[in-house]
């Protein structure tokens, strides 16, 4: 149990700038401990806006290395630079492995703060807590947070919300490699970088980067066109290129692309959802039903079961309750 | 939720991968997630890494000798910043007797070559919900 005296300790050890304290407060509001919702309150009216930059693409396309590497550049041009780096947990068994410390050894000596980040069933490429992560290091005094996150997919696109600059990495030898950097990111990323450039391929795929773009770019949500780039992160070959092409967008639309309107509309509808979600099953009793109901018989209609749990109406009903005690 | 956060770290030079991956499998494969620092960590890194990933236990694997030296030092630094998290080491070459010495500088387990993968996992879990509950995350 976390009493709200030691909320308070940590929330202002947080302002001090202490590490520890840091880390602790990202443990408890990713574990949702209560609390959490008035710590992050605070942690919202303290911090001032970093810059975020996502950066996505398939497995084994180099991005935990060049997050690294971009990590280091920033740090040594003064900048306070935090990383997340999300990897998926897997869907049976609850677990996952985070393995990009591993790319990221000489982070510790520059200052740079990397947190691993399993994504715990959500599907969008991020974490629940990703976004609270993001806001807990932007009052710490990070500057600049890089979001490294799973796959390039479809629906793979919550980090567009939350960065205000997206990079996609893409390397060649990936067999089509239209399909491995196809429809969602691929349509509003900045920055396009074909990483592993001395493999054979690497023009072919910028190419076929250029093309897609040709046909694709009517939803860009960058002005001007996007920039393709060419690196061996594992060298550092093309990185002050990349570095280069990140300062200028910091500089044109620097933060904040987490309070634009929509992303602020759908932060909020989340929360709101995940709320009610486990409200319902808290207080309804309804799992352990469903369980009891789904054991005893063999073949179980779902529609019946699901209307039965939560009728048609009860929501209106418990409103107008609600409203009705309220005296409105 | 998770059930644990775990540290996995091999000491200096040793290259001795394969009992780190199959550990840290097994702990994904029940629930844990895994903070894989993986080779060529020192007291240092891993003390870095423990802190900022605020993790529930700290797992050297060891499949060569120079865990003897590096162990204390790393319990020392432990020591001196505050890391609440138990220190727990695996591998074929530790004896009984280098089990004992370990747990003598404050390691609080150790899986030499005969463990079972249950007893690590009974271990690991209970460990990690103890430290947890500790924090008060879990």
């Amino acid at each position: 149990m976390i009493m709200g005296p030691e909320w308070q300790k940590l929330l202002s050890a947080l302002r001090r700038g202490d590490r520890r304290a840091l880390s602790r407060l990202i443990s408890l509001v990713e574990a949702r401990v209560p609390g959490w919702q008035n710590a992050m309150h605070d942690v919202f009216a303290a911090m001032a806006r970093a810059s975020v930059v996502g950066i996505t693409g398939s497995p084994g396309s180099g991005k935990s290395t060049l997050t690294g590497r971009v990590a280091l550049e920033f740090s040594k041009r003064g900048r306070m630079v935090g990383i997340i780096a999300i990897d998926p947990t897997s869907p049976f068994s609850g677990g996952a492995i985070l393995g990009d410390r591993i790319r990221m050894t000489d982070l510790n000596r520059h200052g740079v703060y990397l947190r691993s980040m399993a994504t715990r069933g959500a599907r969008g490429g991020l974490s629940r807590a990703t976004r609270d992560t993001v806001r807990i290091l932007a009052a710490f005094g990070f500057d600049l947070i890089l979001i490294e996150t799973v796959g390039a997919g479809q629906d793979e696109v919550d980090v567009l919300d939350v960065a205000d600059i997206i990079l996609v990495t893409a390397i060649p030898g990936q067999g089509d490699s239209l399909q491995a950097i196809k429809a969602g990111i691929m349509e509003i990323a900045d920055i396009f970088i074909v990483n592993k450039a001395d493999r054979p391929g690497a023009d072919t795929v910028a190419a076929d980067i250029r093309a897609m773009l040709r046909v694709t770019r009517g939803g860009a949500r960058s002005q001007g066109a996007a920039t393709i780039l060419k690196t061996v992160a594992t060298t550092g070959a093309g990185v002050p290129e990349v570095i280069d092409a990140l300062v200028e967008r910091l500089a044109a639309a620097p933060s904040g692309n987490m309070e634009s309107t929509e992303a602020e509309i759908r932060e909020v509808v989340e929360m709101i959802n995940a709320q009610l979600c486990e409200d319902f099953w808290n207080l309804s009793g309804a799992e352990d039903e469903l369980r009891r109901h789904v054991g005893a018989y063999s073949r179980v209609d779902p529609y019946e079961l699901s209307s039965e749990i939560l009728p048609e109406g009860l929501m209106r009903e418990a409103l107008a309750c609600v409203r009705a005690r309220r005296g409105r | 939720m998770t059930k644990g956060r775990i540290l996995v770290a091999m000491f200096g030079t040793d290259q001795h991968e394969l009992g780190a991956v199959a550990v840290a499998g097994l702990l994904r494969d029940n629930g844990f997630e895994v903070v894989y620092l993986g080779r060529f960590q020192t007291p240092q890194t891993i003390v870095q890494s423990a802190l900022d990933e605020d993790v529930d236990i700290i797992g050297i694997s060891c499949h060569s000798w120079e865990f003897l030296d590096y162990v204390p030092e790393l319990m020392a630094l432990l020591a001196e910043h505050r890391v609440d998290a138990p220190v727990v080491l695996g591998g074929s070459v530790i004896t009984t007797e280098d089990a004992q010495a370990m747990m003598v500088h404050g390691v609080t387990s150790v899986f030499g070559s005969a463990s079972r993968s249950e007893t690590i996992l009974e271990t690991i879990s209970a460990l990690a919900t103890q430290r947890r509950a500790r924090v008060g995350v879990g």
